[in-house]
């Protein structure tokens, strides 16, 4: 009896425990495969899962970022998935969509500087801190070119 | 038997299911018909037609571009009725009058005498005073083929010009106007009619933007309903000698990319930032995001290392490597232009664009002759109908003569016959050369050493085509009808712009497309298969390649631009309209889900009721303003899909109108807000700093005052917010939440100095109930060198006890405990943020020096030294 007790503290301490780390309240980003969670995935969860990347690059904070063929990336904290980012599905296309969406939530709305390009204009980004995504669109058209998001 | 019937209906079924043939319903014959009949000078007349030796870079006489002009007009349509600055529209042929009306923010009109003017040629004379009359003409021409304006005012959006610039400064010149005139029938089908380009402007010669720096030297941007294009002197250079050189060409066909960039794909999303486009360099985005803000740090483009087995084009210049955007609009400006080097450097990306943005014209020296060959072969080809039924009734139509080793070819074959065919293709090929020097910018060039090879390789291609099938042993003439009515036939039974509006609903229409015709043509030719095999096989490449995708596509959108002249006026009073009746309707509660199209809201926030109103029925309505402008004319669209086709053709009039309203209200309610947001902003201030009970009596650090003062001002602001707006204010473009002043508040309230005193104070009470530690801290840090002096002084004599309490307590050593006591206090409690504490710290310790220093001896004396 003794033992079965020791074990499963053992369990507990050593791992199955993790799930107790996870946000438990934010819904799963849609796009990330059922398998990944941000927060706790780690590269290799996210090889085994997805495959090998085919672009991989360091980005400040000696963090990295693997990007996948459909145009799905990784950020990686450590080791371990902190930003997911993907693109927009056709309803999600819209900036309209994600006013609407969080019109009941706290935004901010920058642009870019490190986006613009040679006729000096540049990419804008919305950010929702409430469900932790941040959107990157054209703001003369209102296309949504990028969804993104993180784990605090 | 069972089993066999059981697959046969199987393979029915499956038969039935990828139907690959499309019944030709005559609808675009009949469209045409019903046009051709109100315009009878008519679309599609080209002047090279004619019988004359022109060549397209010769100095264009006014009658040349009259007649083309013609062949683009529809002076049927509803004209305007609109008077500009004196300028009477309803006095103008109603395609130059809806010209003018449409692009009259880019007509300069001001202060001039324009009352007596009934044409183009009168406003552009006044306009240029010293001009022959071509300069409005080309204007005109150019406008009416690619469907955006050259522009002649002084003023270039998103540029201060300043005022000292008129309105001459900025005018194309005469040789610049010809040379898009040249560029208009250099360009394929892709670049007309772009919805996303609307004007293009001239910097006042030898000026620049400054932003962008001498050597940028054309500019293209705007929104999708306004795009422009702006060019400087670099960018509009010709060179004397060569037809081609200079920068005028590559250049502003790269300005025009730009905009292209936004009309391949649906919604104007970037091309080449689709996957399609970033593949062929290697392409990716190296992206960034910072986790505690959910800002993105980082969106740079890179290009990926090629592999082992991955390789990737290069860039036809450095510029283009600097991002997919200019890459496109430098490949396609160069594909076009000098296309020898960007095929080098980027085979895929020539590939592609030839296939997909030049319709499947290359312009390498090679690539021209295939072109040219091609061309006259078709055309030879696609007259051999008529020709054969000319010679079949009457072998004397046509004069040509076979030499006799070509004649020896058709030996069983009725010689006179056979030398009338061949007169008349030669014909035939004469006029197609014809057609291609007043038409293509470059043949005049390739035309003068190539002529007779060329003609030779054609007529030697048709001998081989029409030979091919000569031992069937069937009689020459009725085999040559055989093929004439195969010709016939695809053209009586298929149209493929039939078949390219039916593929619009698939998911890629271009392979609908290539599917649907190709099974088309086998299904009418297999009936000639056995007769002729080898004329089918060789007719089909012609055939597929005449109706290639793109410029079916092109045929379609010209003809409906000209039917539908003046439709995208039309769109524009419609959503005035339909705005009047939205924007004043009242805000229904109870509301379904949003509806985002046809009209998104661009980047504004727009309330789903009103976006709503606007999108509902939005597409019937539509409709109805198309099927009117078709009555006018007689014109009636049958089919769903091509209504579906024109009424997208013109949506962009209908929402960027709606866009400039919801702009310009959301201006104004900005304004409100602006307004509102500072009283709630002042009732928030001063309500808080008056009384200061909501910080209570907590220790207040900064991040838990900061805390405390969003939660109190957001309760003021709701409750202030929502007495304001309660008052009927329809909040349609802004969401006030997100817009709420409660941070930009608190950075006031917390600076005042009622709360500043108050979190003083808050401070000064939880420094002094941690003082107690302060007094452990002390006698903490005397231990050590307490020891060391009574080490050094161990004797318990009156002199010894004196000189060791003085060498703890002396002015220096108690200093150094003092002082270092409070810097760990201050660490260890973590009061370092507190501006009282550390004064209160040093008031302690003065005010309690003296029992301090009498508790340090007194343990120091106690114990027993070493």
């Amino acid at each position: 009896m003794n033992k079965l007790v020791l074990i499963l503290l053992i369990l507990t301490l050593s791992g199955c425990g993790n799930k107790a780390h996870r946000t438990g309240s934010r819904s799963k980003p849609p796009g990330l495969p059922a398998n990944l969670e941000l927060g706790t995935s780690t590269t290799e969860e996210i090889k085994n899962e997805m495959g090998e990347p085919t672009v991989t690059y360091a980005v400040m904070g000696e963090a990295t970022v693997i990007n996948y063929k459909d145009n799905r990336a990784f950020k990686l904290d450590q080791g371990v998935a902190k930003g997911f980012f993907r693109d927009p599905t056709k309803e999600e296309s819209s900036l309209q969509y994600w006013l609407q969406k969080w019109k009941d939530k706290r935004t901010k709305q920058e642009t870019i500087q490190e986006s613009r390009n040679a006729h000096g204009q540049f990419d804008y980004q919305l950010i929702c801190e409430e469900d932790n995504t941040t959107i990157i669109y054209n703001n003369e058209n209102g296309v949504v070119k990028r969804v993104m998001y993180y784990e605090k | 038997m069972k089993n066999n019937i059981l697959l046969i209906a199987i393979l029915i079924l499956f038969g039935s299911c990828s139907k690959k043939i499309l019944t030709k319903t005559g609808e675009f014959e009949s469209i045409e018909k019903s046009f051709l009949a109100s315009n009878p000078q008519g679309p599609g007349r080209i002047l090279a037609q004619s019988d004359a030796e022109l060549c397209l870079s010769d100095e264009l006489r006014e009658s040349r571009i009259v007649e083309e002009i013609r062949s683009l007009e529809n002076n049927k349509a509803t004209g305007s009725k609109l008077i500009i600055n004196g300028l009477d529209l309803s006095k103008f042929p109603a395609s130059q009058a809806l010209y003018l009306e449409k692009n009259k923010e880019w007509i300069y009109t001001k202060n001039l005498d324009l009352a007596g003017c009934s044409d183009i040629k009168c406003v552009f004379n006044k306009i240029y005073p010293a001009s022959n009359g071509l300069e409005g003409y080309l204007s005109y021409y150019f406008s009416l083929k690619m469907g955006y304006a050259l522009s002649t005012v002084n003023s270039i959006p998103e540029i201060a010009l300043g005022e000292s610039v008129t309105f001459q400064d900025t005018l194309f010149s005469k040789e610049e106007l010809n040379s898009f005139y040249l560029l208009s029938k250099s360009l394929s089908s892709t670049f007309q009619k772009l919805p996303t380009l609307s004007s293009l402007h001239r910097m006042p010669r030898n000026t620049f933007v400054p932003k962008y720096g001498e050597n940028t030297c054309g500019l293209a941007g705007g929104a999708f309903n306004k795009g422009y294009i702006v060019l400087m002197d670099s960018c509009l250079t010709r060179s004397s000698y060569d037809l081609l050189g200079g920068n005028f060409f590559p250049l502003v066909t790269h300005e025009i990319s730009h905009r292209l960039d936004y009309s391949i794909l649906k919604n104007y999303a970037v091309f080449s930032e689709s996957k399609t486009w970033l593949d062929l360099s290697g392409w990716y985005l190296k992206e960034n995001i910072n986790q505690e803000t959910g800002k993105v740090t980082g969106r740079q483009w890179a290009i990926r290392e090629p592999g082992s087995d991955l390789k990737y084009d290069g860039f036809v210049r450095n510029y283009a490597g600097t991002s997919p955007a200019e890459d496109f609009a430098d490949s396609i400006g160069f594909a076009r232009f000098t296309p020898d080097d960007m095929l080098k450097v980027a085979p895929r990306k020539f590939n592609w664009i030839t296939k997909n943005i030049f319709n499947g014209k290359a312009y390498t020296s090679e690539g021209i002759n295939a072109q040219y060959i091609n061309f006259l072969n078709d055309y030879a080809i696609n007259g051999l109908p008529s020709v054969i039924n000319n010679c079949v009734s009457n072998p004397t139509s046509y004069a040509f003569l076979l030499d006799a080793a070509e004649l020896s070819e058709f030996k069983d074959y009725d010689p006179a016959l056979v030398q009338c065919i061949f007169g008349g293709l030669n014909q035939s090929i004469g006029k197609g050369i014809r057609s291609l020097k007043g038409n293509e910018l470059q043949a005049c060039n390739y035309f003068k050493s190539n002529e007779s090879a060329i003609v030779k390789n054609v007529l030697s291609n048709l001998r081989e085509f029409i030979k091919k099938d000569l031992n069937q042993n069937i009689e020459i003439g009725i085999q040559l009808k055989a093929l004439g009515e195969l010709i016939a036939r695809l053209g009586d039974e298929i149209d493929p712009r039939e078949i390219f509006i039916a593929c619009q609903k698939e998911q890629v229409p271009m392979d609908c497309y290539n599917e649907k015709l190709l099974g088309s043509f086998n299904a009418i030719s297999a009936e000639y298969a056995a007769q002729i095999p080898n004329q089918v096989n060789s007719y089909r490449d012609t055939y597929l390649q005449d109706n290639r995708y793109g410029e079916v596509k092109g045929k379609i959108v010209n003809l409906f631009s000209q039917i539908f002249v003046g439709s995208d006026l039309k769109f524009k009073e419609e959503a005035k309209r339909k705005w009047k009746a939205c924007f004043n309707a009242k805000t229904s509660v109870e509301e379904e889900d949003v509806i985002l199209s046809p009209f998104s809201g661009g980047t504004q926030f727009i309330h789903k009721s009103l976006l709503n109103c606007l999108n509902k029925s939005a597409e019937v309505e539509l409709m109805n303003v198309l099927d009117a402008i078709g009555k006018k004319i007689s014109i009636s669209i049958s089919t769903q899909s091509t209504k579906k086709f024109i009424y997208e053709m013109y949506l962009n009039s209908y929402t960027s109108t709606l866009q400039s309203f919801v702009l310009a209200e959301a201006k104004n309610e900005e304004a409100l807000i602006k307004r509102i947001k500072e009283e709630v902003d002042n009732k928030i201030v001063s309500t808080m700093t008056s009384n200061t009970g909501w910080i209570g009596r907590n220790p207040a650090t900064p991040d838990e005052l900061a805390k405390l003062c969003l939660v109190e001002a957001k309760n003021i602001s709701n409750q202030e917010l929502s007495a304001r707006m309660g008052s009927g204010f329809g909040l349609n473009f802004y969401n006030l939440f997100s817009y709420s002043s409660e941070e930009e508040s608190c950075r006031k309230i917390l600076s005042t100095q009622s709360v500043k005193s108050e979190s003083y104070n808050n401070q000064v009470k939880a420094v002094k109930n941690v003082l107690e530690r302060l007094h452990e801290i002390v006698l903490e840090t005397s231990r050590a060198p307490a020891m060391k002096c009574k080490n050094q002084l161990p004797k318990n004599d009156k002199w010894s006890l004196k000189s060791r309490n003085t060498c703890l307590t002396n002015y220096a050593k108690w200093k150094s405990i003092a002082e270092s006591s409070l810097t760990s206090w201050l660490m260890e409690e973590k009061l370092g943020y507190m501006s009282s504490a550390k004064g209160i710290g040093s008031e302690y310790l003065q005010n309690n020096k003296a029992a301090l220093q009498a508790e340090a001896i007194e343990s120091m004396n106690r114990v027993t030294p070493k």
